[in-house]
């Protein structure tokens, strides 16, 4: 099937079949490697990309679900956006396979909700991390609120 | 490695690792035939005699100092810097990549870093091979990294006077540039490099003082912290090569299990497979994408028969465990059985099986071409990546190129080769480049797992409660037995490290091994076997602390020397936690361990709600000599807590059937932000040869929570993962 999708603000075409998940088509067709796999069934949040600003679990989308929509990933995440500046002055990642889906899901938690509660970034932050860097996501939230001068 | 651990201080002469050549017929027939698998690759090692000095660092630096082994330019002819170390979130690469900046006299924040290919030179001091492991990269490379950064150092120095034909002494290497004191002229290093390949390196370079450190010891940002926020870090998976194809494979599920029937057909019939290739232990589909191959793989249907594990289920495995207690097994160490005492304790403590669960699959790429084998590969072990691809092709070791990329998450999983083998057996089959991808359950099902284990401990007390004797014995399989494919019977020292080699004056205290091979592939798991001795002995201190109704500090203190690490560390633990602040709802619990040439101390505060585990601070003391980057150790800690808490709650792998029951993070799941608690680290001010760190946060972790949960329930938790 062929298909047109809005990546990063630019179209692509690309011909796969309709159940093909998002995220190989990101990876294998388009060579976008920023968005990682990991498990595959939508249950750790390293596959993370934003539809229309919304986190999804690229994992488990299939590319047939697309109509039209603005898909962000990594790549296409201002080099200067708060977030991403939270994340690198804060020195977040370890080994950083996860880092692509947390970046994202921060940008979609603070963009509905700009001066979160610790409640609302656990609940906001459902991605797993097996290098433990929880409570540095948590203060790079913090440190991203106060950068785009929302914060308290 | 555990065994290596050992001498892990002792000169990289010492080590060696010889490959046994391939015997004839040819490995590639008999690969066709399906006739081998990794367990037909032969590592054979010796190692360092035992009476060798346990000297206080590794001193013996690279016998060679090519410049261009060490700096490089880049396409854009900026400087890089090559650090011969894998990096899997640990921060090594950032360490060591201070250490070779502050010495050589370069700007750390400009400099560019390039991962090792497979060449000796970066063979890891402490083991005589090319591996990331066992928290050796600092205390490995600290000497010897200094000695070759000292020694370009001078090399650089000596062609710019050369240039300048002035003297090297009114010359400096300082920010990046040689200077010329005498006139206000410099050279980039970058401009240094061919003319220094010239330069005889000198020898006995001197090293820079501790005050004239730049870098060493503040806590610089790491390298590699912008190359993974904007998705540009290549990890193994993100290996992109022209005309590549990817695969996805099954393995059989019970392990050493025969590949049955599978319907080639329906595999091929799925769009863009392209071909459907049998492996050592399973089968692989081969396709132009990922999901193809995915696709292909579940019409393919393979089945399988037999099976060393045939039948193995966990009830099995925990009745063989408990049974090897009645076993003598082999003394590790023998003390005296006090006869006169006052009280005598017995307790069984019980670990289980674990995953690794990296966040990415194991995957690997290669391109066998007539002329060369390379392979792109996410490994802790490029020297065994190197052997198994020389083995699969047929191709001579200068043939074979291995380059590391990125590892998402190792934790010791990557320090093993089968995917890489996997890889290279697939490109050669395909004629093109091959990308191996395995699915997050071939992954959890195929793992090397962290071993269960069950010790059984009798001590015998005085009227205060204090030990008198104290006799242990461990039952498990081998780590090092898998690893080196020694025999069924082999016993290593990670099976029981931790027991008899604590700091405490335990004078009469008698261990033996009991070896329970199950067949299960069994391998490092993050801390090794202090991953569980580290339960069993601080578990059972913790408890003959609440029998004697004394202190869990002051028993410590008791037996431990006054000026011993780690008294010292339960000193600052003690003033860092509050200790002595009780609170009636809260409990708490501590631990300290002593592994990889570090202690470090954890105190736990829990409470109870809704029948629940709720952990609020894990308050941790990390003496780990030395450091590098303060921040990175502090995140390593806060790293293996956080990892130790996973497999204390909730870490178990169950057998049925003889296979693994656990698939994906639904029924293996992990510590989520939520349950994570506030980590608050202290590293001792200590001039200490370095120690690790990657390791050490994980082993007291364990016993500190059930000693909490403990006093929270009245109940003495033996058993991980913790129940209440």
């Amino acid at each position: 099937m062929k298909y047109s999708i809005l990546v990063n603000g630019q179209s692509h075409a690309v011909e796969v079949d309709a159940d093909t998940p998002l995220l190989w088509v990101l990876r294998d067709q388009l060579q976008m490697n920023g968005t990682k796999f990991s498990c595959g069934a939508g249950l750790c949040g390293a596959c993370t990309v934003l539809i229309d600003g919304k986190p999804v679990r690229s994992c488990s989308y299939p590319i047939e679900n697309l109509h039209n929509q603005q898909v962000m990933t990594i790549e296409g995440l201002e080099r200067n956006h708060s977030v991403a500046q939270a994340w690198r002055e804060m020195d977040v990642p370890q080994c950083g396979y996860c880092q692509s889906g947390q970046i994202l899901s921060a940008v979609a938690l603070l963009e509905k909700t700009p001066n979160p509660t610790d409640e609302q970034i656990q609940a906001g932050m459902g991605n797993l991390c097996r290098c433990g860097t929880y409570p540095e996501i948590k203060r790079a939230i913090a440190l991203a609120t106060d950068l785009t001068g929302k914060g308290a | 490695m555990q065994d290596l651990i050992k001498h892990h201080n002792a000169a990289s002469t010492d080590i060696e690792v010889e490959v046994i050549a391939p015997e004839n017929p040819s490995r590639r027939d008999l690969l066709k035939a399906g006739l081998f698998g990794i367990g037909g690759l032969v590592l054979g090692f010796s190692l360092p005699s035992a009476q060798k000095a346990y000297a206080a660092t590794a001193t013996s630096p690279p016998k060679k100092y090519p410049v261009k082994g060490w700096l490089q330019l880049t396409e854009n002819g900026e400087l890089a810097m090559v650090i011969p170390v894998s990096e899997m979130g640990q921060g090594s690469q950032t360490a060591v990549a201070m250490i070779l900046a502050d010495e050589l006299g370069a700007d750390y924040q400009k400099i560019q870093i390039r991962m090792p290919t497979n060449n000796s030179l970066y063979n890891n001091p402490i083991y005589g091979m090319q591996i990331t492991g066992g928290s050796t990269a600092v205390r490995a490379w600290w000497q010897p990294m200094r000695v070759v950064a000292a020694t370009l150092r001078e090399m650089l120095i000596s062609a710019a006077a050369k240039q300048w034909q002035v003297s090297t002494q009114q010359c400096s290497l300082e920010n990046g540039f040689v200077m010329d004191s005498s006139i206000a002229r410099k050279v980039a290093l970058q401009d240094l490099i061919s003319a220094a390949q010239t330069i005889q390196p000198p020898k006995n370079p001197p090293l820079k003082k501790a005050d004239q450190y730049r870098y060493i010891g503040k806590p610089m940002p790491r390298v590699d912290t912008f190359a993974k926020t904007d998705g540009s870090a290549i990890f193994g998976m993100d290996v992109q090569l022209p005309d590549m194809l990817i695969a996805t494979v099954v393995q059989s599920p019970v392990f050493g299990g025969k590949l049955h029937r599978f319907d080639e057909a329906a595999a091929k019939s799925v769009n863009g497979v392209q071909a459907v290739v049998k492996i050592p232990n399973g089968i692989a589909v081969v396709a132009d994408s990922y999901w193809q191959a995915k696709k292909g793989l579940e019409k393919l249907n393979p089945t399988f028969t037999g099976g060393e594990t045939a039948g193995l289920d966990t009830a099995v495995i925990e009745k063989r465990l408990q049974s090897g207690l009645q076993k003598s097994g082999e003394s590790v160490k023998a003390g005296k059985v006090a006869t006169d005492f006052a009280h005598e304790y017995d307790a069984i403590y019980r670990a289980p099986y674990l995953a690794h669960a990296t966040m990415e699959p194991m995957n690997a790429t290669a391109q066998v071409t007539d002329a060369k084998c390379e392979v792109w590969a996410p490994t802790q072990n490029q020297t065994m990546s190197a052997q198994v691809a020389a083995d699969i092709s047929l191709m001579q070791p200068s043939q074979v190129i291995i380059h590391t990329t990125y590892l998402g998450g190792g934790f010791g999983r990557r320090a093993y080769v089968d995917f890489v083998a996997q890889a290279v057996t697939l490109s050669m089959e395909m004629g093109r480049p091959v990308k191996v991808i395995w699915s997050r359950e071939e992954d959890m099902q195929h793992d090397f797992y962290r071993p269960a284990a069950v010790c059984g401990f009798k001590v015998q007390t005085d009227a205060q409660g204090m030990p008198l004797s104290w006799q242990s014995k461990v039952v498990s399989d081998s780590t090092m037995a898998e690893f080196t494919n020694g025999s069924d019977t082999m016993i290593d020292n990670a099976m029981s490290d931790g027991i008899a080699d604590q700091e405490y004056g335990l004078e009469n205290v008698s261990l033996s091994v009991v070896r329970e091979d199950m067949k299960i592939p069994v391998g490092f798991w993050r801390s090794v076997g202090h991953s569980y001795s580290g339960f069993f002995m601080e578990g059972m201190l913790n408890e003959l602390a609440l029998k004697a109704k004394r202190d869990p500090f002051e028993y410590r203190y008791a037996l431990l020397k006054k000026e011993s690490r780690t008294t010292g560390v339960l000193n600052q633990l003690e003033k860092l936690s509050g200790w002595k602040n009780s609170n009636g709802a809260v409990g708490k619990g501590v631990a300290v361990v002593q592994s990889f040439g570090s202690f470090a101390g954890q105190v736990i505060e829990a409470r109870l709600q809704n029948n629940k585990i709720v952990i609020d601070k894990v308050y941790c003391v990390i003496d780990c000599g030395i450091v590098v980057n303060p921040e990175i150790v502090k995140r390593q800690m806060s790293s293996g807590i956080i990892f130790a808490l996973t497999a204390a709650l909730k870490g178990k792998v169950h057998f049925a059937d003889g296979r693994v029951t656990e698939s994906n993070f639904d029924n293996y799941p992990m510590l989520t932000m939520q349950e994570t608690p506030e980590i608050i680290v202290e590293i001792v001010n200590s001039n200490e040869a370095p120690g690790g760190y990657g390791e050490p946060g994980v082993p007291p972790l364990a016993p500190a929570l059930a000693a909490a949960v403990g006093q929270l329930t009245g109940k003495i938790y033996r058993e991980l993962p913790i129940k209440i």
